[in-house]
């Protein structure tokens, strides 16, 4: 049973098929704190009483100085530029996680944490710790993980799964069965559209058309908490964890629709793209642009 | 042999992954690390929420968003209203005055003449269905001067 475990957590993965991985995952992370800047700026500007430490931030004593909140996010986004080039891996890659989590802690520290950066930073972390450049880098040193480069792939699906998981079981752990009536996610939709339609936000467009069909809702509950506790689905690979993502991948649509909430990176398929194969999406383009030469 | 650090490297990923679980979901919410309880909590149909409004000089209303409160998020906007009401009258007032300064420097809301704070009483569903506004509960109000 061991054997068989730890032969199916350390089954072999093409090396290109990490650093693709690495390459998205980190593009992400690094356009993401780029375009999150004016945010960190304006957090970095709010009052200390404002301040609500979470992660590592615990230990601060109070806020950071404004320049040196926009220093060390200026610095994670070189971090991260560098862990996409795959520069100097094994040394860089760690810091630019640790920055990571360091940067999107700070500006979930004022009084709400989002949840729309977790994944992004378990992933970071998971390949953090991998050899994730010995292809597809800037010279790429050829050292032959020992292991394989199959066990990173699978712990990111791994911690895909528990994310979602865990969001399944506190539903469960907090409203019980109670959360499938659709009432609770009526009002919470309801609660969420009110709040952006008092601030001048715009509500989803499917909201009122939803919260007028009660019905509607009931479908949607089950379908949640199916897809949340499924998640461990991902890790059986193949056609089944390709469904899986395509359904949490429409869950975070229906998100979209009905609250006009977005989750960025499920929403642009990076946190699903450990279950397929990205490194033979540029085998393929390469054919069909030598098939276009022809 | 070789497989035991990345073995080591797994388990302690997803053990910390996993480690909320033992916290409770409503309340042990943290990040990186997350009990992951959004959308998971019962709330009323009908429930009270704080917020900022800006108006004319006729009262008619105008539109502020998250940025006149210091941020660009919504939900962050919330946070920022519920804890000046939080710490009283006086924090109120010196809310609705920050984001009285905001306002003032905004072109677009040039002819605002005031700011309030209010705590809307809104059934949910009936505000977005059938358009019922609720009724406003005036927290703090204050002038744009420019």
């Amino acid at each position: 049973m061991t054997r068989r475990l730890v032969g199916w957590w350390f089954a072999e993965a093409p090396a290109e098929r990490l650093a693709a991985l690495r390459i998205l995952v980190g593009t992400y992370g690094l356009v993401w704190v780029v375009a999150r800047m004016v945010e960190i700026d304006r957090v970095a500007r709010l009052p200390e009483r404002q301040f609500a430490p979470v992660g590592p931030i615990a230990l601060l004593g109070g806020p950071l100085p404004r320049a040196a909140v926009l220093a060390i996010a200026a610095a994670t986004a070189l971090l991260m530029a560098a862990f996409v080039a795959g520069i100097a891996y094994r040394a860089v890659a760690p810091v630019a996680a640790a920055a990571l989590v360091w940067t999107l802690s700070y500006r979930n520290s004022w009084g709400i944490a989002f949840h729309t950066e977790n994944l992004l930073v378990l992933h970071v972390a998971a390949l953090a710790c991998a050899p994730a450049a010995d292809a597809w880098a800037i010279r790429p040193i050829w050292r032959g993980a020992r292991a394989g480069y199959g066990w990173p792939i699978k712990l990111m699906v791994a911690l895909t799964a528990a994310t979602y998981l865990l969001a399944g079981i506190a539903k469960l752990r907090i409203a019980g069965l109670a959360w499938l009536d659709g009432d609770l996610l009526r009002n919470q939709i309801a609660y969420d559209n009110v709040r952006k339609a008092v601030l001048g936000d715009r509500i989803a467009p499917l909201a009122t058309t939803f919260l007028a069909h009660g019905p509607l809702l009931v479908a949607f509950s089950v379908a949640t908490l199916a897809i949340e506790l499924g998640a461990p689905l991902a890790l059986a690979g193949g056609r089944l964890a390709r469904l899986w993502a395509l359904a949490a991948w429409g869950f975070h649509l229906g998100v979209v629709l009905l609250m006009n909430i977005w989750f960025p990176y499920p929403l642009f398929g990076i946190a699903f793209v450990p279950v397929l194969a990205p490194e033979t999406w540029v085998a393929r383009l390469r054919e069909w642009r030598r098939a276009r030469r022809r | 042999m070789t497989r035991v650090g990345p073995a080591a490297i797994s388990a302690v990923l997803v053990g910390a992954t996993l480690w909320p679980l033992a916290r409770d979901p409503a309340k042990g919410d943290s990040f990186p690390l997350s009990t992951y309880p959004m959308f998971a909590s019962g709330r009323p149909q009908k429930i009270a929420i704080s917020y900022a409004i800006a108006e004319t000089a006729t009262g008619a209303r105008r539109e502020l968003t998250p940025a006149h409160l210091g941020t660009a998020e919504v939900m962050q906007a919330f946070v920022i209203v519920d804890g000046a009401i939080a710490r009283g009258p006086a924090g109120t007032r010196a809310l609705c005055q920050e984001v009285a300064v905001r306002v003032a420097g905004d072109a677009d809301l040039a002819e605002v003449a005031r700011v309030r704070i209010v705590t809307g009483m809104h059934d949910t569903v009936a505000y977005l269905v059938d358009g019922a506004p609720g009724t406003l509960t005036e927290r703090a109000r204050c002038q744009v001067r420019r």
